[in-house]
């Protein structure tokens, strides 16, 4: 997929109707539909929560293959902006009678300024610095995490109650009260998401980003603005992954520090890493490995700490001998089935 | 490059092998304290106490239980899976027996979350017994409350769990067991100065504090200080300069008891115990709590919400002896162990008077919310379910003190004077819950 | 009283210093910083107290469990050690991360996340000396800081450690000129795993004893080895003991209390800002 990315040359070109209504195009569409009229009935109660849980992590799971695939950037803290996310977003929604998307909106704008505000001074960081820093970082937001609390309809900056009066749950999106509503809300915001940090990928910031992690001296060269592209590449991976915290926060109405601790950030990280940071559809797989195999491999009757063994080798593996990850193996094969049903007349 | 590494792994096989013949054994002095039971096995009078195993279609009971994430509070399930499997060899439900298992919120309340909702949304599973989470409850309730799905809770520890629709605690809960702490330190004239020590999380801490400081207020007794710290922490050293500085007679620790065994480490590290009386809620008392903490903390007090260990009476022996028969030895002999095993009886009696054909979450729910004015030696005053939005069917606590190693009895049954009960109590009266 | 606070951070802040050597000597040898040096050091302890628990004596239990730590991570350098030398330092790192998720995932599955506690029987013997200090206490400060100087001299002064430092600077160079590059780096990987296995034990008893926590406590170790810039033992040292007094000092006052835990995270992200306030531009040809 970066391949063909690079090779792009023009912005009509991305947008001329064969290409968007090319056959993946409407494979995806009609795959997106099945999923948001039937997974609910077919997954049951309980999966339809995992999954919900899931779709939300893999839109923060493209953030972090966003700044890894393209700006090569590795960064260790993206739960713990999950967490602001959705910290705003209860605070303001309890704050206000503001409509749920509105809040949304609201929370995805405020992470991005805190991401930029925080990123700033670790721009002219790479390798392994900035991955070290956001790690640090990590490690101060789950010490302020556990200071503030997450806000459960108190009053005050920081929205708590205490002593003995009961802590109140955010009511969800009117459009998704139920369960499976809002399964299949999450699913729409989260395909927008996917669609937000796509379009950025196919066109001019993703063709700069991809020259900065070529060679920065380079892009430089080129005219390009590293300062300028890496704090967008920063603003929309942060939005982005506020708009998850959102939709955590609105899955249950309540959030607890203990979801946001440094290490929940080595382990999604990890997950993408195996999932594949080249291509939204390893942020997917990684959403899925960090949220739905360790329920998974409970149900099969799997002790669910050995997950983190299957995570730990593949991970290695990944880095070894997969660098495209998952997603990547799964397109060499529909390249590959592609190939032989296609070889009858060569283009 | 060869030689090194076959050298290094001769090297390291010696080490080991030498080890391991040197390695000369400490004595043995686990045990359950004073907490063994006298039955054998086969005279054990569980369920239907038919000596014969249950062969029929299995019934799906479940349980949420926070077993990890800094807190494990998993004896009280532990002790509900002992019963059954006593149950389920002695005839069962009618000859159906329960097929028991609970799962582990890791203290993450969105995993409390889904895993009530995949209760509620499993009609196989028909109730839920000897929970023990500690968050959670008000997620967890909601997704019940849906699935018109019940639990007899074996520990409930936040608010939550004792002002909720479909969620009736077996415990008496660290309110309560702290009140009557410090109900105790009135009667002996030890309440001049009282510092309470307790954690953070939601609806936890702060309520029990809440209720110190309300009773403590009506009772002119002077709370000089409350520090509530997170379930992680690990410096204790700032802790006991304050309860220092404070200048307190007594001490309430309303703290798990590994948490609390930390602390008093602590405090026996610096050698700050003082003339200061230290006290802990009901999660300290486990019958090996004594030998952990050592002998520095001869005469540490400990409330206990159901019966104390060491004391005769036909289901706390029975409780020691099904421990003993079906579960692990080092399973916890411990106040949320009694209550998981009172819930998993509470709940076999109420569906022994069921037709074993008819046994649906409908059917079992109705009778677990009949439950009324049950009696049991581990409780003080009799248990009830019944419809209502609040359930604290135990209020009455017992103390005991650490005496060479393990806990003897200081008081029996305490009243609870906690003022917010009073809904509790109005209800006891009007539908005559408690006989 | 500030001095029990003082005395904490001290014990504290050797152990981040002789956990942070470990990962150093590692570092400055071979170029990978090991995340999973903290999983090193919790498999040390759990297994030290498994083995006090099934009634060994405990300092033959201790030496076993430092012994597996550094067999694990002479393991992990024989099989991955040739790869981990043709990639970027980053990648290295990233490499160790599986390593920590390996080890943790283990002994989740074979110990729980349970609080328990590792007592040493040094802990309760002790004097007052305006405050009360314990023996362990003793033991942690003074090892930490033979450990430390011993490294030092010993990097400097054996063929060794002029080895090491050669490879430091240039594998390739220091291969050319007739080291045994392998086995040197072998030697590191096995000195830092041994390093790992003892401060996982003392940590434990300082702290909590629980594989999950031990693990990650790897993340204040690293801002120990970020004040010593990566390079310096001595800086390490210093840093660590640092890091701790400012953290225990800082939980003494009510109004820094509940922040003191991100200490070593805002020490570390200062240092390595003021580290790279010039460099703007880092001229590397992705790989």
């Amino acid at each position: 997929m970066s391949a063909t990315v690079q090779q792009r040359s023009s912005r009509v070109a991305a947008w001329s109707p064969a290409r968007i209504l090319s056959a993946r195009n409407i494979v995806l569409l009609v795959v997106f539909a099945a999923v948001l009229l039937f997974a609910p009935t077919v997954l049951g109660a309980y999966w339809t929560r995992i999954f919900t849980v899931c779709t939300i992590f893999s839109v923060a799971a493209a953030g972090i293959a966003l700044l890894y695939g393209r700006l090569g950037l590795v960064s260790l803290g993206q739960v713990s902006l999950i967490g602001v996310g959705g910290w705003i977003t209860l605070r303001v929604g309890h704050a206000t009678s503001l409509p749920f998307e509105l809040v949304l909106v609201i929370a995805a704008i405020g992470t991005g300024v805190i991401g930029v505000l925080v990123g700033l001074p670790a721009l002219r960081l790479s390798g392994l610095n900035l991955a070290i820093v956001t790690l640090m970082l990590a490690g101060a937001f789950e010490v302020i995490f556990n200071v503030t609390g997450f806000p459960n309809g108190g009053d005050g900056i920081l929205g708590r109650t205490e002593g003995g009066v009961l802590q109140q749950p955010l009511a969800r999106p009117a459009l998704g009260t139920a369960d499976p509503d809002y399964f299949r809300y999450v699913i729409v915001v989260a395909a927008l998401m996917f669609l937000i940090i796509g379009l950025h990928l196919s066109n001019r910031p993703g063709r700069a980003w991809a020259a900065i992690r070529q060679s920065e001296a380079g892009a430089l060269a080129a005219g390009i603005g590293t300062v300028r592209y890496r704090l967008w590449a920063l603003a929309v991976v942060s939005a982005t992954t506020g708009v998850a915290g959102g939709l955590l926060a609105g899955n249950a109405g309540l959030l607890d520090p203990i979801s946001f601790k440094a290490q929940a950030s080595i382990l999604l990280f990890a997950t993408v890493l195996i999932g594949g940071a080249f291509s939204l559809l390893g942020a997917a797989i990684a959403g899925f490995l960090s949220q739905g195999l360790p329920p998974l491999l409970d149900a099969w009757g799997v002790d669910g700490n050995l997950i983190f063994v299957l995570l730990g080798l593949g991970m290695i593996q990944a880095i070894t001998t997969a660098p495209q990850g998952i997603a990547g193996q799964l397109q060499g094969l529909a390249r590959r089935i592609r190939r032989r049903l296609t070889r009858k007349n060569p283009r | 490059m060869k030689a090194i590494t076959a050298r290094g792994a001769l090297a390291l096989s010696i080490a080991a092998l030498l080890a391991a013949s040197l390695a000369g054994c400490v004595p043995d002095d686990a045990g359950n304290g004073n907490a063994g039971g006298n039955t054998d096995k086969g005279d054990l009078q569980c369920g239907l106490a038919s000596g014969e195993a249950a062969t029929g279609d299995p019934i799906e009971v479940g349980a949420i239980a926070t077993a990890s994430g800094g807190v494990d509070f998993s004896s009280s399930p532990k002790a509900a899976a002992a019963y059954f499997d006593c149950v389920n060899e002695n005839g069962g439900i009618n000859g159906r027996p329960i097929n028991y298992s609970y799962q582990d919120d890791a203290l993450d309340p969105t995993k409390t979350a889904q895993l009530a909702a995949g209760y509620a949304a499993d009609d196989n599973v028909v109730g839920l017994v000897g929970d023990a989470t500690f968050i959670g409850c008000d997620v967890a309730n909601a997704e019940y409350a849906k699935g018109d799905l019940y639990s007899i809770t074996g520990v409930g520890v936040p608010q939550a769990c004792f002002s909720s629709s479909n969620i009736a605690p077996v415990n008496a809960g660290p309110r309560q067991s702290a009140i009557q702490l410090l109900q105790w330190l009135q009667d002996e004239g030890k309440a001049d100065a009282v510092f309470q020590v307790g954690l953070n999380t939601q609806g936890n801490g702060d309520w029990v504090a809440a209720g110190i400081n309300e009773y403590a207020d009506a009772n002119g007794i002077n709370i000089v200080g409350t520090e509530l710290s997170d379930p992680t922490e690990s410096n204790w050293l700032p802790l006991i300069q304050k309860i220092k500085d404070s200048g307190a007679t007594s001490v309430i620790i309303v703290d798990p008891g590994p948490i609390t065994a930390a602390i008093l480490a602590a405090v026996e590290q610096q050698d700050a115990r003082g003339d200061i009386t230290w006290t802990c809620t009901a999660s300290c008392y486990d019958a090996q709590f004594g030998s952990q903490i050592g002998a520095y903390w001869e005469g540490f007090v400990a409330n206990s919400e159901l019966q104390l260990v060491d004391e005769a009476g036909a289901d706390n022996e029975l409780w020691k002896s099904v421990m003993d028969a079906y579960a692990d030895a080092d399973a916890p002999r411990d106040t949320f162990s009694q209550a998981g095993f009172l819930a998993a009886k509470m709940f076999t009696d109420a569906l022994l008077q069921l037709d074993p054909a008819d046994i649906s979450r409908e059917t079992v729910s109705a009778a677990m919310l009949g439950i009324t004015n049950y009696s049991s030696d581990l409780l003080c005053r009799p248990w009830y379910y019944g419809e209502a939005d609040e359930h604290n069917a135990n209020h009455s606590t017992r103390t005991a003190e650490i005496t060479d190693g393990v806990f003897t009895k200081l008081t029996d049954c305490i009243d609870s004077g906690d003022p917010a009960l009073d809904g509790i109590f109005a209800r006891e009266e009007s539908e005559g819950l408690v006989g | 009283m500030i001095l029990p606070f003082v005395v904490a951070g001290l014990v504290l802040g050797s152990l981040y210093a002789l956990s942070g050597v470990g990962m150093l000597v590692l570092f400055r040898t071979t170029g990978v910083l090991n995340f999973g040096y903290g999983a090193l050091g919790a498999m040390s302890a759990m297994l030290a107290w498994q083995f006090v628990e099934l009634r060994m004596q405990p300092v033959l239990a201790y030496v076993l469990g430092i012994i597996v730590a550094t067999a694990l991570s002479l393991l992990f350098g024989f099989l991955a050690g040739p790869f981990l030398a043709t990639v970027t330092t980053l990648t290295k790192a990233t490499a160790t991360l599986g390593l920590a998720l390996i080890l943790l995932g283990v002994m989740l599955f074979a110990w729980n996340d349970k609080a328990r506690t590792l007592r040493l029987t040094t802990d309760t013997m002790g004097f007052t000396l305006g405050t009360r200090i314990t023996i362990t206490q003793i033991i942690c400060l003074a090892l930490a800081t033979v450990i430390v100087i011993g490294t030092s001299i010993y990097l400097r002064r054996s063929p060794t450690g002029t080895s090491m430092r050669a490879l430091a600077s240039d594998r390739e160079l220091a291969s050319m000129l007739g080291i045994r590059v392998r086995r040197v780096e072998l030697l590191a990987w096995a000195v830092s795993g041994a390093l790992g296995g003892i401060s996982g034990i003392l940590l434990s008893s300082q702290t909590r004893l629980e594989p999950v926590f031990l693990t990650f406590i790897v993340i204040p170790v690293l801002a120990a080895v970020v004040v010593g810039r990566f390079q310096s033992l001595v800086g390490t040292l210093v840093g660590g003991l640092v890091i701790g007094v400012v953290q225990a000092v800082a939980s003494a006052f009510p109004e820094t209390s509940r922040f003191s835990n991100a200490t070593p995270f805002v020490v570390a992200t200062i240092v390595i800002l003021y580290l790279q306030r010039r460099k703007v531009v880092t001229i590397e040809v992705a790989r």
